[in-house]
C-alpha cells in the first residue's frame, strides 16, 4: 500500500475521481461515507468479520454495498481505486495487514482515522472539527432527545449554519461547557474521572459557592454568542443545594440551546429541580450502575413530572491514568489532545477561571500549583479580550494537562464503572432500564 | 393457469426441476424463499407495486429482480411455476392472473394454502402438528437453559428422531409440545383483548389446587414427554397453589421445562420463589410499564437468586370478538389446522384437557361446551386409554371454537398488548430489559445496517 496523508478536504478535492473500497463495515464507515460525500463512489466494503461478509452494509434508501473478505478485494482493484480504512480502533492492524499483500503493493490508502490530525490549526476545516461539528452533534443529541425524526433535525442543524457564522461572520459559538458546582458525590468511585476520591482523600470536597458559580454564569454568557449545551457537572448535582437556581439562571439566557446534568440515579430530585427540568431546554441523563430499585424509584419521580431522563447502561468507563506528571514530547501531546473527547466538550468553569479541560481543571483544584497555563481567568478580562482568549482556547492544539492524563491516548483500558474506594460495592442488578421506543 | 392446493412437501417434490417466480416481495414472500430453501431455483420476483418493479430483493447475499406481473406471460410452462406468496392479496393475485390467457399451462401455488392442505394421519400432518412444534418448544427450553447453538441443533436432531421412532408394536411416544394449566382468572388487571376473557365478565372462577394437582397427575400418567408445563391465570401468583403446582411438574422426570408468566403487579410469596429455584422452572414477567411495582418484582426475584426473562412491549395476537362468525365447517377446519395455538396451547381445567385456550375459557364461561372440543383426565381411566385420549386431542384436526376466533386465519392480527380498559396505571416509558439483552440490543441497532434483507 501506499499510504496517503490527508485532510477531509484535500481528500475531497483530490480524489474526487477516484473508486473507493472502504475496510471497516461500521457505523464508523457510515460516518465517513456521510462527511466525505462519496456515496456514489464506493465499490465495496472489505471487513475482517466472516458474518458480515455476503451481506450489505445498508447506506441510505439509495445505497448499499456489499461487504467483502479482503481476498475479495484483491481482484477488484483497478487503477482507479483507492482503499479508504474506516476502523477507529484497529487501524494500525489493518494497515498491517495491508501492506503484507503483494497485489495491493501500489494502491493508495487512507485512514479516516488520521484525517483529524492532519488539519492545519486556526483553517476553516480545523473549526469545522472542533467547533462546528461537535456543536452540530450536541443539537442533533438535543432535538433527539426531544423526540423529533432524522430529516426533521437535519434541516434544523442545517439552518443554525454554526461554521458560517463562526467563520464568516465571527461568532463565538461553542458546543459546550461545564460549570463545576460541587466536589461532593454519593459515590465514591475508583476510576471517576472528575477525580472525587482524591478530593475526598485530601478533605476537599466542598459545594463551590451559589454567588461565584452565578457571576461566572453571567460572565461567560456575556462574553459569548451561542452555546449548545450547558452543564452543570459535579460529583453529584442532585445533592448541591441550589441547583435549581442554577438551571433556572442557564435555562433563561436565550444565548443556551439546552441545558444538562448528569445524576448517578442515587439521589431523588426536590420539587424545586424538578419544577426546573420540566422546561423544554433541560435534558437529565442518568448513569445505571446497577441498583434496579433505587433507580426505579427516581426514574419514576422523574417520570411523574413529565420529564423523561437519558440513561446510560453496561457503559464501560475509559482509563485516564494517574495524575503524576509523565513529560510526552509535542507531537504526543498534539495527538492526544486532537483525539481526546474531553478537549472538545469538557471545557469547564470554577472559581472565574475557564480551563482547557475537565482534567485540568479538577488537577487545579486539588493543587493549584500544578496548573500553570491550561486556564484563562475570565472575570480579569473585558468583554472583547474574552471572546477573544475563549476562541483561542477553544481551538488549542495542546495543554498542559495531557502530561498527566491519558484519556486521548489510543491505548487506555476499558475498565468496569463505577467501582467503590473504601466502602461497600454498589449492587449491581442483572436488570436495567432502556427507552421502550428503543 | 393451474392452480394447485397441495401441501408443502408436495410443493417441494413437484418444483424439484422448475425455476419458480415468486409472487409478492413483501416480508411472506421472502419467508417463503428462505423456509422452502428456494434461494438457488428463484428466478425472479413479482410485484404488482409499481414502486418496487425494477428494484431488487436482497436476500442472503443475493439480488431478486422484482418485476411486474407482465414478466410472466413469456415463461415457459414446462420450465417455471408461480408461487404466490402474499397473505392480504392472493385472492386479488390470484384472480389477475387467471385472467391472463398466456398464463394458462403454467403451476400456480399459494405459499398460504400449504398449511391447510395437510390431510390428518398422514406423514406430512404429523411433522406439521407435531414435530415442527415440539421441535419449537424444545428448541424455546435449551434457549432458556442457555444451551450452546451448537448443541442445540444436535439435540433438536437427536429429538426429531425420537419423534419419528415407532417402538415394536409400531406404536410413537406420547410428547406434547406444551400443557397449560389455568388456575385462575383473577387478575390485578383488565387488559383490553385478553385471552382468558376476563374483561368480558364480571364474574372470575379459580380452580382449586387439590383439583389441579389431580389433573396434573392424571395428564402425566397419560404422556411420555411435556416439554413445557405451563400454569396461567389470571394472575397466577394470585393462586394459593401456585407453588405446589409448580414443585409437583418440576419434580417429573417427563416435564422438561416448568414456566409461568405473571404481570409484575404482585410480589411472589416465599413458597413461590422456594419452588422456582428449581433450575427447570423458568419464570416470565411481562412488563405493561407499572414501573415501581414491576422493578420490585423483578428485584425480589433476582434476590432469590432467580432471573426471569422481561418481556417488553411484546404484541398480542388478536382473536376477536366472542361472536359466532358463521363459518362452514370446511373452513373451520383448515383455521384448526393452521393455528398454532391449538398445537401448543392445550389447557387443562377441572378435569378436562380442551383443544386450545380459548376452547376452555368458552367452556367455563358456558360460551361454547361442545363435545368435540375436550377430552376427560381421569385418575380412574386406565394408563392406555388416558394416553389414547390426549393422543386423540392432539391428532384432532378439528374444533368448534374456530368458529369464534380469528386465529388460524392467512392474516393474522395483532393488538396493542396490556391496554387497560380502565386508566389505574400510567404507562412507564421505561421497561426492564436484563443487562445481557441490553447489550444484544445495542448490538443489533448498531448492525441494522447489515440486514440480509431488504428492497432496494
Amino acid at each position: 500500500m501506499i499510504w496517503m496523508k490527508s485532510s477531509k478536504l484535500e481528500f475531497i478535492e483530490k480524489q474526487q475521481n477516484k473508486r473507493v473500497i472502504c475496510f471497516g463495515a461500521g457505523e464508523y464507515g457510515k460516518a465517513a461515507i456521510q462527511e466525505l460525500g462519496i456515496e456514489k463512489r464506493i465499490i465495496a466494503f472489505c471487513d475482517n468479520n466472516p458474518r458480515k461478509w455476503g451481506r450489505f452494509l445498508i447506506y441510505s434508501d439509495e445505497y448499499a454495498y456489499p461487504i467483502i473478505s479482503i481476498s475479495n478485494m484483491q481482484d477488484m482493484i483497478e487503477e482507479d481505486v483507492i482503499v479508504l480504512v474506516t476502523n477507529a480502533e484497529h487501524y494500525k492492524e489493518i494497515m498491517v495487514q495491508l501492506d503484507h499483500i503483494g497485489a495491493l503493493k501500489n494502491v493508495p490508502g487512507f485512514v479516516f482515522h488520521e484525517f483529524k490530525f492532519d488539519v492545519r490549526q486556526y483553517s476553516r476545516e480545523f473549526i469545522y472539527d472542533r467547533l462546528a461539528e461537535p456543536a452540530n452533534r450536541w443539537l442533533s443529541y438535543f432535538f433527539r432527545q426531544k423526540g423529533m425524526v432524522h430529516d426533521k433535525i437535519r434541516s434544523l442543524v442545517e439552518q443554525k449554519n454554526y461554521l458560517g457564522r463562526i467563520v464568516g461572520g465571527g461568532e463565538v459559538i461553542l458546543p459546550r461547557i461545564v460549570f463545576r458546582i460541587t466536589t461532593c458525590c454519593t459515590l465514591n468511585c475508583t476510576d471517576c474521572i472528575q477525580l472525587i476520591p482524591q478530593f475526598a482523600a485530601s478533605g476537599k470536597c466542598e459545594h463551590f459557592k451559589l454567588e461565584q458559580i452565578l457571576s461566572d454564569m453571567r460572565c461567560f454568557l456575556n462574553s459569548i454568542d451561542e452555546c449548545v449545551c450547558a452543564t452543570v457537572c459535579g460529583g453529584e448535582p442532585l445533592i448541591y443545594p441550589y441547583l435549581d437556581c442554577l438551571l433556572e439562571e442557564l435555562v433563561s439566557s436565550p444565548k443556551i440551546v439546552s441545558v444538562q446534568f448528569e445524576t448517578n440515579g442515587t439521589v431523588l430530585p426536590s420539587e424545586s429541580v424538578l419544577k426546573v427540568c420540566r422546561n423544554e431546554k433541560v435534558i437529565v441523563r442518568m448513569s445505571d450502575y446497577g441498583d434496579l430499585l433505587q433507580m426505579s424509584e427516581v426514574l419514576k419521580c422523574f417520570e411523574d413530572h413529565g420529564i423523561i431522563p437519558d440513561i446510560f447502561s453496561n457503559m464501560s468507563w475509559r482509563d485516564t491514568g494517574g495524575t503524576e506528571c509523565i513529560i510526552k514530547d509535542d507531537e504526543t501531546v498534539r495527538r492526544e489532545y486532537l483525539n481526546c473527547d474531553c478537549s472538545v466538550n469538557a471545557k469547564g468553569i470554577v472559581n472565574g477561571k475557564l480551563f482547557n479541560c475537565n482534567r485540568a481543571q479538577m488537577l487545579w483544584l486539588l493543587d493549584s500549583e500544578s496548573i500553570h497555563y491550561d486556564y484563562i481567568e475570565l472575570d480579569k478580562n473585558d468583554r472583547e479580550q474574552n471572546r477573544h482568549h475563549i476562541m483561542n482556547m477553544y481551538l488549542n492544539e495542546r495543554c498542559e494537562a495531557c502530561n498527566r492524563c491519558l484519556s486521548g491516548s489510543e491505548h487506555n483500558k476499558k475498565l468496569i464503572p463505577a467501582l467503590q474506594t473504601g466502602r461497600k460495592d454498589i449492587r449491581r442488578s442483572a436488570y436495567t432500564f432502556t427507552r421502550r421506543s428503543m | 393457469m393451474i392452480i394447485k392446493d397441495v401441501t408443502k412437501m408436495e410443493f417441494l417434490k413437484n418444483i424439484r426441476d422448475k425455476k419458480v417466480v415468486v409472487f409478492g416481495s413483501g416480508a411472506v414472500g421472502r419467508e417463503a424463499v428462505k423456509n422452502l430453501n428456494l434461494e438457488n431455483q428463484t428466478a425472479f420476483i413479482c410485484d404488482n407495486d409499481p414502486n418496487k418493479q425494477g428494484k431488487a430483493v436482497l436476500l442472503s447475499g443475493r439480488k431478486y429482480e422484482i418485476r411486474s406481473a407482465d414478466a410472466l406471460k413469456d415463461l415457459p410452462a414446462c420450465e417455471y411455476c408461480i408461487l404466490i406468496a402474499s397473505a392480504r392479496y392472493y385472492k386479488d393475485i390470484l384472480n389477475q392472473l387467471e385472467k391472463l390467457d398466456e398464463l394458462k399451462d403454467l403451476e400456480c401455488y399459494v405459499y398460504s394454502w400449504f398449511a391447510a392442505a395437510i390431510k390428518k394421519g398422514t406423514d406430512d400432518f404429523f411433522e406439521e402438528r407435531t414435530v415442527t412444534p415440539i421441535l419449537m418448544q424444545y428448541e424455546k427450553v435449551l434457549n432458556y437453559f442457555k444451551i450452546p447453538k451448537e448443541e442445540q441443533k444436535e439435540k433438536i436432531e437427536e429429538k426429531r428422531r425420537e419423534l419419528w421412532k415407532r417402538d415394536e408394536n409400531g406404536v410413537r411416544p406420547v410428547i406434547v409440545p406444551r400443557i397449560v394449566f389455568r388456575l385462575t382468572t383473577e387478575c390485578t388487571l383488565r387488559c383490553q383483548g385478553c385471552g382468558a376473557l376476563i374483561s368480558y365478565f364480571k364474574e372470575q372462577y379459580t380452580v382449586p389446587t387439590e383439583t389441579v394437582l389431580e389433573d396434573i397427575q392424571a395428564f402425566l400418567r397419560g404422556i411420555d414427554e411435556c416439554i413445557i408445563a405451563e400454569i396461567t391465570g389470571g394472575e397466577t401468583l394470585l393462586h394459593q397453589g401456585a407453588a405446589e403446582c409448580i414443585r409437583l411438574l418440576a419434580a417429573s422426570d417427563k416435564v422438561d421445562c416448568v414456566s409461568f408468566a405473571t404481570n409484575g403487579t404482585v410480589m411472589p410469596s416465599d413458597e413461590v420463589l422456594k419452588a422456582c429455584q428449581n433450575k427447570k422452572v423458568v419464570v416470565r414477567i411481562s412488563d405493561y410499564g407499572i414501573l415501581g411495582k414491576t422493578g420490585n418484582v423483578v428485584e425480589c426475584f433476582e434476590k432469590a437468586g432467580i432471573y426471569p426473562v422481561v418481556m417488553t412491549d411484546f404484541e398480542w395476537l388478536d382473536f376477536g370478538g366472542i361472536e359466532e362468525r358463521g363459518r362452514e365447517s370446511s373452513e373451520i377446519r383448515e383455521r384448526y389446522v393452521r393455528c398454532t395455538y391449538s398445537c401448543e396451547n392445550k389447557t387443562v381445567s377441572y378435569g378436562k384437557m380442551f383443544a386450545c385456550g380459548r376452547a376452555e375459557t368458552f367452556f367455563n364461561r358456558k360460551l361454547d361446551t361442545s363435545r368435540c372440543n375436550y377430552i376427560e383426565l381421569n385418575a380412574d381411566y386406565s394408563v392406555e386409554d388416558q394416553r389414547a385420549l390426549i393422543r386423540q386431542l392432539f391428532d384432532a384436526d378439528y374444533c368448534t371454537i374456530c368458529n369464534y376466533c380469528d386465529f388460524g386465519g392467512i392474516e393474522i392480527h395483532t393488538i396493542p398488548a396490556g391496554v387497560q380498559n380502565s386508566q389505574i396505571h400510567q404507562k412507564s416509558e421505561y421497561t426492564i430489559i436484563s443487562r445481557t439483552e441490553y447489550q444484544n440490543l445495542l448490538r443489533q441497532l448498531e448492525n441494522q445496517s447489515f440486514i440480509q434483507e431488504a428492497v432496494l
